[in-house]
């Protein structure tokens, strides 16, 4: 009995130091830095677009107007204070400032307070927006939720270069290691986890993912193509393995992209993946924000040391 | 690995100090609760079925809801699944006041430019058709209860659809507007290649009709989708769009 409570204990002990290891090991802020620029780069171009035809989606003439949307969210816990605007100038001046406050978070000024503000004027059009909305939304309404517990806008950024300017603005984020950077990016992997493992189990319920033509009734689907890829139908062989490839990968991304050896491989298949989607589905913008997701499972130490040249204020390699 | 970031860091910068046991075990709490809301989100759509959802995952969503629900989290995460599946668009036929029609399809990407608005727009087509309810409750039988999940449906449906025609009135300026779902059928290789049929070929557009699901989809009157754009006989769209589709 003794042994087995030694047994029991031993494990505990051990798991609780991985456990610690895991989540509250300092981190630097370089990798999420990068994430924050693509991410609020990208959170200012959706605005822009639901500024520019303001009236088609928001507002009492919308397509689904103010009082449809909010008989769908009448038995959930979703809320918008858009679905009570109508002004057309009030919805425009709400976007305008979406779009100032993502360009915050992608320049890193007063990030600490742009990033949750931008995260929540995106929060708000979302719901505001139910019919019109796709994958992309998701992620960026993810990334800035995990972005804004962090110290991302320390570095490549103006509250970088403030910081260095005068050492008095306390309230600018530190680029120092930090565990909530770390947990912020370990929240984000295993999100990303999430999704592709619930993506790859879907697809598993169809068949066509099975005997090989998915890819081909993706290729020919009109209304996504962008680039014509039909010619890959005079290769079914290749259809039919990039189809298992894609599948097999979905499903098991929550496996391999840990273990150092596969990590890379891993990364390049969501790179491809992504990338075609993104060059053939004519989801530009999905297919570049996933992109820019999987990369939280870069290291920071890399990507500082790729960054080197290109952000010349960042303190640390600066000095 | 901390080690080495600490002394890397170390004299040019605050060390930030790890936090103390007891709040390591908070944020473990609130780590793992939140883990549970992004898992539950798709894990709810896997264990719906005809005969209900599963009582367990059901009554955890539930609890979970006010927190799934407002940080956006409720996802199934069904990308091109369970099969790549035709598209759905949006056929418009606007009549104005003096009795001219047009006609406007929707996705048209000759008209919804850049790319993202287009999306936008084929997301609307799709959401359309994925709020449909036939009209007539053939398929409920004599359950009162099934009855009235088909009539809160059927409302919800007419509600999306009364919405985009009142859109449609109100930024074409006419008099009356009328919506036709369309389905683009996915082709074979066979057909592609053998039967040298167009991806875009009006044979592979049916519309479907607001009945039950025995009625036989017909294809759309009118031009082929094959060029999709605005068909106008006259002026009465707004001039920005029509000058997008008339060079």
């Amino acid at each position: 009995m003794k042994l087995f409570d030694n047994a029991v204990t031993r494990w505990g002990a051990e798991t609780w130091h991985l456990w610690d290891q895991f989540w509250f090991t300092p981190r630097l802020p370089h990798t999420l830095a990068v994430i924050r620029i693509a991410c609020g780069a990208m959170m200012v171009y959706s605005h822009c677009i639901w500024a520019a035809f303001v009236t088609d989606f928001m507002g009492a003439t919308a397509w689904i107007d103010n009082a449809t949307v909010r008989m769908f969210h009448t038995e959930d816990f979703a809320w918008s204070w858009l679905w009570y605007v109508e002004s057309p100038a009030l919805l425009f001046l709400h976007q305008c400032l979406a779009i100032l406050l993502s360009a915050a978070m992608m320049l890193g000024l007063a990030s600490r307070f742009t990033i949750p503000l931008a995260w929540f004027f995106t929060l708000m059009t979302c719901h505001r927006l139910t019919g019109a909305l796709f994958g992309l939304d998701q992620i960026l309404v993810m990334l800035s939720m995990y972005l804004m517990l962090t110290s991302c806008g320390s570095v490549y950024s103006l509250d970088g270069w403030l910081r260095r300017r005068s050492q008095d603005l306390h309230w600018l984020p530190s680029s120092a290691p930090s565990v909530l950077t770390n947990v912020a990016t370990r929240l984000i992997q295993l999100h990303l986890c999430v999704i592709y493992m619930f993506g790859g189990l879907s697809k598993m319920r169809g068949e066509m993912w099975w005997d090989g033509s998915a890819l081909w009734y993706s290729v020919v689907n009109y209304e996504y193509q962008s680039l014509d890829l039909t010619w890959l139908g005079h290769f079914p062989f290749i259809i039919a393995a990039l189809t298992s490839a894609t599948i097999f990968w979905e499903t098991f991304y929550c496996a391999l992209v840990w273990p150092r050896t596969t990590r890379p491989l891993t990364l390049a298949m969501a790179v491809c993946v992504h990338g075609g989607i993104a060059v053939g589905l004519g989801m530009v913008t999905f297919g570049t924000i996933m992109i820019v997701a999987n990369g939280a499972f870069i290291d920071p130490e890399f990507t500082r040391a790729c960054c080197q040249k290109i952000f010349r204020w960042d303190p640390k390699t600066a000095s | 690995m901390a080690k080495r970031v600490m002394r890397e860091v170390r004299g040019k910068d605050v060390v930030t100090t790890p936090p103390r046991q007891r709040w390591k075990l908070w944020a473990s709490a609130l780590v793992l609760l939140h883990l549970l809301a992004v898992v539950i989100g798709p894990f709810s759509f896997f264990t719906r079925s005809s005969r209900g959802p599963s009582p367990a995952v059901a009554s955890l969503r539930a609890l979970m809801s006010p927190y799934v629900e407002f940080a956006y989290l409720n996802h199934g995460y069904f990308f091109f699944a369970p099969n790549p599946g035709p598209s759905h668009l949006l056929e418009c036929r606007l009549t104005s006041a003096s009795g001219e029609q047009s006609r406007l399809r929707l996705p048209d990407r000759h008209v919804q430019w850049p790319r993202l608005l287009y999306h936008r727009h084929f997301m609307l087509a799709e959401f359309l058709q994925s709020q449909h309810v036939p009209p007539v409750p053939e398929f409920v039988g004599e359950s009162p209860a099934a009855r009235d999940v088909w009539a809160a449906e059927r409302a919800r449906f007419v509600q999306v659809r009364e919405s985009m025609i009142k859109h449609l009135k109100s930024r074409y300026g006419v008099e009356s507007a009328e919506i036709l779902r369309l389905q683009h059928r996915l082709p074979s290789s066979i057909e592609v290649f053998e039967e040298r049929i167009p991806l875009a070929d009006e044979r592979l557009y049916v519309v479907l009709p607001d009945a039950p699901l025995d009625v036989v989809p017909v294809p759309p009157q009118g031009p082929a989708p094959s060029t999709p754009r605005i068909e106008t006989n006259s002026e009465i769209l707004a001039p920005e769009v029509t000058q997008q589709v008339m060079p």
